[in-house]
């Protein structure tokens, strides 16, 4: 049978090194060449052209070399080259649209090119041409698995050019959805973490979890995913009646629900084998290619802007960091795991102290007066109509405001000339810094081991490219 | 002889071929029609598993969703690679059904089909031909990832073989013999021995079928679809019948080896025997949904360096029993 195979190899190969004869291939260029239309796509009239061009490998042909004559089939020294091997945009595991090219030595890979920059949407670009409050939902579609975050980040940006501060129980409504923001990225990472590895089932049980979380957004702000929620001078809509009720019953089972999936993943052999020692990151190397986030503190660098430089209401709540010690996958799963948990400690401190009061900022200068008063004063209705034509001024200046992403360190560079719209503002997005890594990360690894660690990256290509 | 005698004979003759004919297209449209099953059963306990609903609409409950899914199969265009001669690309699935198929000739049903008294070694050997099917499959299509599937396959099937017929002959030691259905109708004594034995024969039953921690050769997240990556239509409906059909088969063996009815042919002992196939068939199903996928080095780790020698100790340990 092994030689059948052989032998089958052999003819098909004839075929196909019949194909890279240059004479022939040039006469496949000339009739592209023919073709008028600015996309040629191969049709059929093509293919037909090239069957009448090549033999059949299966039939005898009269003229051509007998085997025992056919330099082809004489077996010499050939050079041994790596397979390249393209995987994605349209690979299952490639989170979106991660394109590699990936050099591999059997299975082992010897060099991992990402290539980036099939979403670009010259998000900074445009941004630039949007007013202030216009700008906004652009960070709602940058990382699309943490929205609310990406805005917070944006709105204290503007808030600390402006030079405003947010009423208090803004700053605990942010922060409570910006917890519940938390969870809804590691439910995620983790599920489709799980999903790379090969564990189907996680991923299901944490995307339930994740609709109850969307339903949240969508009961705050009228929409699941883009919420547009957080606003520079404080949130968009106070939050409706009763939902600080679900919110608690939510955090009171999502415990258990945590806890299923650490008994499926966090004991078993084979996540084990699969995640310890696989992706490590020292501390040296996370530092030099500039790592944050989760990726930081499982090297063991307890580094957490929520407590380095507290926004927002994080320095009147109490949590914990945890930290990693060996740097692998496996480290980073559980912190991931351990952060939903003080996740929900957060949350349940803010339903706690949530005080009453208003929710934006009271300078009609910069936020939309409320519905009801427009009804009978003049002045808020002028307000509105120069808030939503115009938009509001930004004193000139610069800021690099960042927050604890879910990812990492998300920050916004923010430039103002004092007019209504942005003059530059340059995205600092975790992810990029993470996928960069890629490279020195999954060398000497095995392929199956790429897909673990592009799943512990936790990359999303809406913030990567932009 | 006279000519009544020789006239007999020939009947006889005709008799048995067209019986041998008969019987395998029953056993061919049999077994797809559990296949059919299987694969809803499948689905139905996935989505149990992972809180979700599974198929429900074709007909009752979603019974016939893979009747229908098969339909639209073969239904499908039909593409070929432009680099490669039809047949070749067509040769793959071909070999792979054949395999699965012809598997089915030791199936120890009461009616009528051929009794082998070497049904274990023809099993043997048609699962060690089968990798074939998987490596022309994976080889001759030419694209990279079904290369790396059937370098897999071929170093899963290497290791996983000898481990696999250590079990094998292991459990048949106290048969006494190579006949399957003997195996089926044997009181095989059910002791602590006897469960290990079918622990590691569970383990490479589902290495042998590639199934979930070891579905290494078509890892939906690192190889796309690994071998099959280039088939649609029918070549893929081939090669998924075929994949069904073998895990149907190991779940089959496993009643033999391990869940005896005790009753050789009558109807009855029939019907609790296949009560054990569709219960050890959904075990499959419930691995799949709860396990990782395992690494290939490290499978392979496991079989040479923990398996294989345990295996061959039961082996010994059983020979020593039976005598």
């Amino acid at each position: 049978m092994a030689s059948i195979g052989c032998l089958l190899r052999k003819v098909s190969s004839t075929g196909v090194n019949l194909l890279r004869n240059p004479i022939t291939s040039r006469a496949v260029l000339t009739s592209i060449g023919q073709c008028h239309a600015s996309h040629w796509t191969p049709d059929k009239k093509f293919f037909d052209q090239r069957k009448e061009k090549f033999d059949d490998p299966n039939e005898i042909n009269p003229n051509s070399i007998t085997p025992s004559e056919n330099p082809l089939l004489i077996s010499e020294e050939k050079e041994i080259q790596n397979i390249t091997l393209n995987f994605g945009p349209q690979h299952p595991a490639a989170h979106g649209v991660l394109r590699l090219v990936l050099t591999l030595d059997g299975e082992y890979v010897v060099r991992c090119d990402p290539h980036i920059g099939l979403l670009h949407r010259a998000t900074e670009k445009l941004i630039e041409y949007k007013t202030y409050t216009q700008a906004l939902p652009y960070f709602d579609r940058l990382d699309y698995v943490s929205m609310m975050c990406n805005e917070q980040c944006y709105s204290l940006a503007v808030e600390k050019l402006l030079n405003i501060q947010v009423p208090l129980r803004a700053q605990y409504i942010r922060v409570m959805f910006a917890e519940l923001t938390r969870i809804l990225n590691h439910c995620m990472g983790i599920g489709t973490h799980a999903l790379d590895v090969g564990a189907m089932t996680p991923f299901f049980w944490l995307f339930e979890e994740r609709e109850k979380i969307m339903e949240f957004y969508e009961r705050a702000s009228g929409a699941r995913m883009h919420a547009a929620y957080v606003r520079p001078g404080g949130v968009a809509l106070d939050i409706p009646l009763g939902l600080m009720d679900d919110i608690y019953q939510f955090i009171e089972q999502f415990g258990q629900r945590i806890d299923e999936v650490d008994d499926v993943l966090s004991a078993n052999r084979i996540w084990q084998h699969r995640t310890i020692d696989v992706g490590v990151v020292s501390a040296e190397d996370a530092l030099l290619y500039g790592f944050s986030g989760v990726m930081l503190r499982g090297s063991g660098i307890k580094w957490d802007l929520r407590k380095q430089q507290p926004y927002d209401a994080y320095d009147k709540v109490e949590f914990d960091v945890p930290i990693g010690t060996k740097g692998d996958c496996y480290d980073r799963y559980l912190i991931r795991m351990a952060e939903m948990r003080q996740s929900l400690r957060i949350i349940h401190q803010c339903l706690n102290q949530m005080p009453a009061g208003e929710i934006k900022t009271d300078d009609n200068k910069v936020c939309p007066p409320k519905r009801a008063e427009m009804k009978n004063s003049m002045e808020a209705l002028i307000h509105h109509f120069k808030l939503f034509s115009e938009g509001y001024n930004v004193p000139p200046g610069s800021t690099y405001t960042a927050i604890e992403h879910p990812k990492g360190e998300f920050g916004v560079y923010l430039v103002s000339d004092g007019s209504t719209r942005p003059y530059r503002l340059k995205i600092k997005a975790p992810g990029f810094a993470h996928l960069a890594g890629l490279d020195f990360l999954s060398k000497t690894h095995m392929l199956a081991d790429v897909v673990a660690i592009i799943g512990t990256l936790d990359v999303v290509f809406g913030e990567v490219d932009r | 002889m006279n000519f009544e005698g020789q006239q007999i004979l020939w009947v006889q003759t005709l008799w048995g071929v067209l019986h041998l004919l008969i019987s395998s297209v029953v056993v061919m449209l049999l077994m797809m029609i559990s296949v059919a099953f299987f694969i809803v059963i499948e689905r139905k306990g996935l989505g149990m598993v992972q809180l979700r609903q599974g198929p429900n609409k074709v007909s009752v409950k979603g019974i016939l969703q893979a009747v229908a899914d098969g339909v639209k199969l073969f239904k499908k265009e039909v593409s070929f690679p432009v680099c490669l001669s039809h047949f070749t690309f067509a040769l793959g699935p071909v070999i792979c059904f054949f395999c699965a198929y012809s598997l089915y000739l030791v199936f120890p049903n009461s009616f009528g089909s051929n009794r082998f008294e070497l049904g274990v070694l023809f099993f043997l050997c048609i699962s060690s031909f089968s990798v074939y099917g998987v490596f022309l499959v994976g080889w001759l299509c030419d694209s990279r990832y079904a290369f790396l599937g059937a370098m897999r396959a071929i170093a899963q099937s290497i290791s996983y073989e000898v481990f696999l017929s250590t079990v094998l002959f292991t459990s048949f030691l106290f048969v006494g013999s190579y006949d399957v259905f003997q195996g089926r109708s044997n009181e095989f004594f059910t002791s602590v021995f006897s469960l290990g034995l079918l622990m590691l024969w569970f383990i490479a039953a589902l290495a042998e079928t590639n199934r979930a921690p070891f579905d290494f050769v078509e890892g939906e997240s690192e190889l796309v679809a690994g071998y099959m990556v280039e088939y649609g239509g029918g070549g893929f409906a081939l090669l998924a019948l075929a994949e069904y059909s073998n895990i149907m088969f190991m779940s089959m063996m496993t009643g033999v080896m391990f869940f005896n009815s005790g009753m050789s042919s009558f109807l009855f002992g029939d019907i609790i025997f296949s009560v054990w196939v569709v219960f050890i068939s959904y075990l499959f199903v419930l691995v799949r949904g709860t396990m990782p996928r395992y690494r290939y080095d490290l499978l392979m780790d496991l079989c040479w360096k923990i398996l294989l020698p345990l295996s061959l100790g039961m082996f010994v340990l059983g020979a020593v029993i039976c005598c």
